[in-house]
């Protein structure tokens, strides 16, 4: 067998559907941290984003065959698909209240790093965790272009191709998801430079 | 440059993306003439920034390592409910389909056995049941009667006149409406609609009751030599002996003879007539 790395994902999929296991393997780790990533930026919960990777790949198992070569690369398709799972389970799951965010159950990259200065550190925890639930109260068709565009660094014609729409309304919702963003941000960030003012005072004082 | 367009392509700007170096100098450029336009640069900037640490802090992030196990899992479980379930699938349309070939052959086989004229039936019956106890032992004595007469009336013993009426239809010939159009054609015209018949009450065979007639019965009429009217204890007028009577033999559904009666044509005065006049005609 070729290098794993000279196979394409057409041609994985072509022998899992013939009963390679391997290819599957070989699919997986090749495919699986996008896919996952897509639906933890998605939904910020990684119980639910490993349901969403799993499910992704389940459903390639079941339709496979579906999948179209020149309508683009495999990842285009896998990521659709975790989209139309994300949008299902968000729409089941909306009127189910959170419970309250427990740090242990992040995946390890994303738990916070403890460094030299706890303080800048604190701080930029704090930084990205508002950004976080800032992109996560998103209406979720501009989230999902925030986190194909920015997060996942898609250009704009591949996320065209994953949300199977045009261009421009990637580039229009994009637009307006950053508008928003920036809205959502800001009272955070006039909060931060009113503490700082009266930290600034008390010094004085 | 203008506020509205510059709103525009602020975003472009923040994100460092590849635009016009013009228009983008002509933005800058705005920026140092508009307070508003320069914050909401500043803060574009600033969400890229923190959209990029963001993006950071989630690019590790890997989700458990059973997963894979349980995707593996699945596709082996999957491949192997496929590779069971295809082959007795398969098995399935073949038994279905052999069995539907047999049930068509045996349907075939009892819808021809249950059409067919006559013949088939007379001599079943003359071999098995008629023929031994009562009537006679000679299976060629036992002829289904020419008809041309009308249905004879309903013997008192049958409980279930629907179903003798019906089963008893393709067991004579009599009563099948091509024969019997035959049989009057080739009858004299006067002599033809003047048939009537004199008949004798049922006798007892003796193989069971009358109940066993309930599941349907068959009558036929076959022709009898007449010493078998002395069988029976009826008077016989020797000097005819060679001659034929008509008789109805009711068989019941299991194919036993149940009954019989004796039949004598007469004509429309009420003269009996000879077997051997019948047979003539």
């Amino acid at each position: 067998m070729r290098a794993e790395t000279d196979v394409s994902d057409a041609d994985l999929l072509r022998s899992m559907l013939a009963g390679d296991q391997d290819a599957l393997a070989v699919l997986y780790r090749r495919r699986h941290a996008s896919i996952f990533r897509f639906a933890l930026q998605m939904s910020g919960s990684p119980a639910l984003a490993e349901d969403v990777t799993q499910e992704v790949f389940i459903a390639l198992l079941r339709d496979g065959r579906s999948y179209d070569p020149r309508r683009g690369p495999l990842n285009w398709f896998l990521l659709g698909i975790a989209r139309n799972l994300m949008r299902q389970r968000l729409g089941r799951e909306q009127f189910y209240a959170p419970l309250a965010e427990d740090q242990s159950e992040l995946p390890a990259a994303i738990q916070p790093q403890h460094s030299s200065d706890p303080l800048a550190e604190l701080s930029r925890s704090q930084t990205i965790e508002a950004v976080r639930q800032a992109v996560l109260s998103l209406p979720p068709r501009y989230r999902e272009v925030v986190v194909l565009c920015e997060l996942q660094e898609l250009s704009y014609i591949e996320a065209a191709g994953v949300l199977n729409c045009a261009i421009g309304t990637v580039r229009s919702r994009l637009h307006r998801a950053r508008a928003l963003l920036v809205e959502k941000m800001r009272p955070a960030n006039e909060r931060n430079s009113e503490a700082s003012r009266v930290k600034t005072a008390r010094c004085f004082a | 440059m203008k506020c509205d367009k510059f709103e525009v392509i602020v975003g472009q700007m923040a994100r460092n993306e590849i635009m016009d170096a013009r228009e983008r100098d002509r933005a800058l450029a705005h920026t140092t003439v508009c307070q508003r336009c320069e914050e909401i640069l500043a803060l574009q900037s600033a969400l890229s920034d923190d959209l990029r640490s963001l993006a950071e802090d989630t690019k590790a992030a890997q989700p458990r390592m059973d997963l894979e196990d349980k995707v593996l899992a699945a596709f082996r479980e999957r491949t192997s409910a496929v590779s069971i379930s295809a082959s007795p699938v398969y098995r399935r349309y073949w038994a279905v389909a052999a069995a539907a070939v047999v049930l068509l052959a045996l349907g075939l086989a009892a819808w021809r056995w249950y059409v067919a004229p006559g013949p088939r039936q007379t001599q079943q019956a003359s071999s098995r049941e008629l023929a031994p106890p009562a009537v006679s032992s000679k299976p060629d004595e036992l002829l289904v009667a020419p008809t041309g007469q009308a249905p004879a009336p309903k013997p008192a013993i049958v409980s279930a006149p629907g179903k003798f009426q019906r089963r008893s239809k393709p067991t004579t010939r009599a009563a099948q409406p091509n024969l019997a159009k035959r049989s009057l054609k080739s009858l004299p015209p006067a002599t033809a609609p003047a048939t009537q018949e004199v008949v004798t009450h049922f006798v007892s065979l003796g193989y069971g009751s009358a109940l066993d007639l309930q599941d349907g019965a068959q009558m036929v009429r076959v022709e009898l030599p007449r010493s078998a009217l002395a069988r029976f204890g009826l008077p016989m007028n020797m000097d005819r002996a060679d001659e034929r009577i008509t008789a109805d033999v009711l068989i019941g559904a299991d194919g036993l003879a149940r009954a019989i009666r004796f039949v004598q044509p007469t004509d429309q005065t009420g003269d009996p007539r000879s077997g051997n006049e019948r047979n003539e005609q």
